[in-house]
């Protein structure tokens, strides 16, 4: 029926760009229920169907308009990010702790320091999820993915040609992850950004063979986990004092 | 600035304030806002449900699926936080309107002593 055609084609149209909205099935199945409501008003006060289908999908108004909207919704902060952004904050301070107690032990990583490491990982998933409106679902995930499997598989035993994919699979994400925040600016750019100088110069170091113990590695060391606490604090505080646009 | 810009402004207040006489479901609730506005807010009725979803992600709505007129409807309704939120809204609005009102009234100018 013509009716069908002109309402199925202007949802298809919805369902195309929302493509990223995780709450995509809904907000066409809403659409869709508003549409048919309006028509039947339209039929009832003496309109033919196909006109009624016409003027309620022009009275909706064109989809550009409003599918931004939505995908700025997505990037909201909500409980998870909230908790994540105090488990990052955390994370490295626990992991330094218990680092700094534990005896060294070959390439073993001690057991203790898993909890801290992965409170740490779900800092960084908090920051996939705060922006991942505007990473795509794809890209989302694969950052996190690319940086959880990584970290997990070569702390827990990734040697030799595994433990190199596992650091090349965390820089890939961490670069994904770094460049989405940055760009989006839902969450501090300069703590971004720190993170990122930080990170390169103190990969160049250790890569250069610098000791590990020297002053310009332990600066940069300390640089790179300012701004990660930076954005961390910014993600465990910004939901507490959420609120929409009036 | 047009009526219809000026009230996108203003539009999560407006939806809160519907909802808090009971839920509705999005057509509704655009009837209701056109109604109420005798006509004067007939907003694209696509903005009205980004609205929704914004509101409802800030924990001031919540929304299920109820069935209704034969088929399956999202109903919105006011949280506790809604409630507090739009109560704050009402208060300051009022105050703000206040302001504008003995502004343009002409009221004198408090003389300095």
């Amino acid at each position: 029926m013509a009716i069908d055609r002109v309402i199925t084609e202007y949802l298809h149209e919805v369902d195309v760009l929302l493509a990223t909205y995780r709450h995509r099935e809904r907000v066409v199945n809403e659409i869709a229920d508003h549409l048919r409501e309006r028509v039947e008003s339209l039929v009832a006060a003496g309109n033919s169907e196909v006109e009624a289908a016409e003027v309620a999908v022009c009275a909706f108004g064109d989809p550009t308009t409003y599918v931004e909207s939505f995908k700025v919704i997505s990037a909201m902060p909500n409980s998870f990010t909230r908790w994540s952004g105090l488990a990052g904050l955390f994370g490295p301070f626990v992991l330094f702790a218990i680092a700094a107690t534990q005896p060294q032990n070959g390439n073993k990583v001690p057991w203790p320091l898993l909890a801290p490491f992965f409170l740490t990982l779900t800092g960084l998933v908090g920051v996939v999820v705060r922006t991942r409106g505007s990473f795509g679902r794809l890209r989302g995930w694969s950052a996190s993915a690319l940086v959880v499997v990584g970290a997990s598989v070569g702390a827990t035993g990734g040697y030799g040609i595994v433990g190199v994919v596992c650091v090349v699979a965390v820089i890939a994400g961490l670069v994904l992850t770094l460049h989405t925040t940055f760009r989006v600016g839902a969450l501090p750019r300069p703590a971004t950004l720190t993170i990122a100088v930080a990170g390169v110069t103190l990969v160049a170091m250790i890569g250069s063979d610098m000791k590990e113990a020297s002053a310009p590695v332990y600066a940069a060391g300390t640089t790179l986990l300012i701004g990660w606490c930076w954005l961390q604090y910014t993600l465990w505080s910004e939901s507490a004092k959420r609120r929409p646009a009036a | 600035m047009g009526q219809i810009d000026e009230v996108r402004g203003h539009l999560e207040m407006l939806l809160l304030a519907i909802v808090a006489d009971g839920p509705a479901h999005g057509y509704a609730l655009v009837e209701a806002l056109r109604e109420r506005s005798g006509g004067r807010f007939d907003l694209p009725e696509g903005t009205v449900y980004p609205a929704l979803h914004r509101l409802e992600a800030a924990g001031l709505l919540a929304s299920r699926w109820a069935e209704g007129a034969g088929r399956q409807r999202r109903v919105y309704e006011l949280t506790k936080r809604g409630h507090s939120v739009l109560a704050a809204r009402r208060e300051e609005w009022a105050g703000f309107v206040a302001s504008v009102q003995a502004i343009l009234r002409g009221a004198p100018w408090p003389s300095i002593a």
